[in-house]
């Protein structure tokens, strides 16, 4: 709950209802009007209030900050961090976000691994958990509706790759896109991956006018 | 500024303005303040698209606003239809 719209909105919709009695007793239809107005005004920013929470979006962005800045170090470690992110399931059915330079291994477990060739496995099964199974109409509803990652979403497909562009993305959460494994890259592998049940690597992001556009390769 | 801020600012802005107009006019009929309030209300929201944490809040004052706006139209229309 935001505290200062609730406060707003108590406080007009009193001066409203004294407006409206004053128009009562007078009379007068335009002060009426006026007041049933502003009360309109006072219920909108009550109701805006009880269904929004600033500081949480805050401490959000915090800890999303905190732990993109850790993996980038790892990735960093690792010398990994030209390497795309590549979506795939392990050998376990669990969900992966991995790094590896060469052809995505048979991932066996998360964190530091090896098979064939080294590689970084985060795992995100828990991410978009409430959806089983991904269509492409879920998407919206996934990450705008449900995660508020945007207000609208596009997906289009062509050849083997698919580009997500995501509509207004919260500028709390822009900054973190020029980081090569970020929050907002997790969910849209994760929702992608899920929608085509296969392997999903990150080509690039681009950001234009609050807009990002994800490019990803479907293999 | 957030597109709350931005949405809830741009919303009262355009209601002030609206109904300081039509009283400007010499308006009588109060619901055509609360009609254009609805309208300043959607205009603002369909702009800047807010988002919103608790949908089930939201659509409460969708369906407040949706049918106050309906009844008071459809309140006039049936004055013109039927004096």
């Amino acid at each position: 709950m935001i505290l200062r719209y609730m406060v707003a909105g108590l406080n007009i919709v009193v001066i409203a209802s004294i407006l409206i009695a004053y128009g009562v007793v007078t009379g007068s239809q335009p002060i009426i009007g006026m007041g049933a107005s502003t009360a309109v005004i006072g219920v909108v920013l009550i109701f805006t209030s009880a269904s929004t929470s600033e500081s949480l979006l805050l401490s959000l962005k915090e800890y999303s900050l905190a732990s993109t800045v850790a993996i980038t170090s790892i990735l960093q470690d690792a010398d990994m961090l030209g390497v795309r992110p590549c979506y795939m399931r392990g050998s376990g059915g669990e969900e992966y976000v991995v790094f590896s330079k060469s052809a995505p291994p048979a991932v066996q477990k998360p964190g530091v691994g090896y098979a064939d060739t080294p590689y970084i496995a985060f795992p995100i099964s828990s991410v978009l958990a409430d959806y089983d199974k991904l269509s492409t109409a879920d998407l919206r509803s996934a990450l705008c509706s449900n995660r508020g990652l945007c207000n609208n979403i596009a997906l289009s497909e062509e050849e083997g790759s698919v580009r997500v562009v995501l509509f207004n993305l919260p500028p709390e959460f822009a900054d973190l896109l020029k980081y090569p494994y970020n929050p907002i890259v997790g969910y849209v592998l994760a929702a992608v991956g899920r929608l085509k049940d296969r392997v999903v690597c990150l080509e690039r992001v681009s950001l234009a006018g609050g807009n990002a556009e994800v490019f990803l390769r479907v293999g | 500024m957030s597109e709350l801020d931005r949405f809830v600012r741009l919303y009262i802005v355009l209601t002030l303005v609206l109904n300081g107009w039509v009283l400007f006019l010499g308006e009588t009929r109060w619901d055509v303040y609360v009609v254009l309030n609805i309208l300043s209300f959607y205009i603002s929201y369909a702009m800047n698209r807010p988002s919103f944490e608790n949908r089930r809040v939201v659509g409460v004052l969708h369906g407040i606003l949706i049918t106050l706006f309906i009844v008071l139209v459809s309140y006039r229309v049936y004055e013109v239809l039927a004096p």
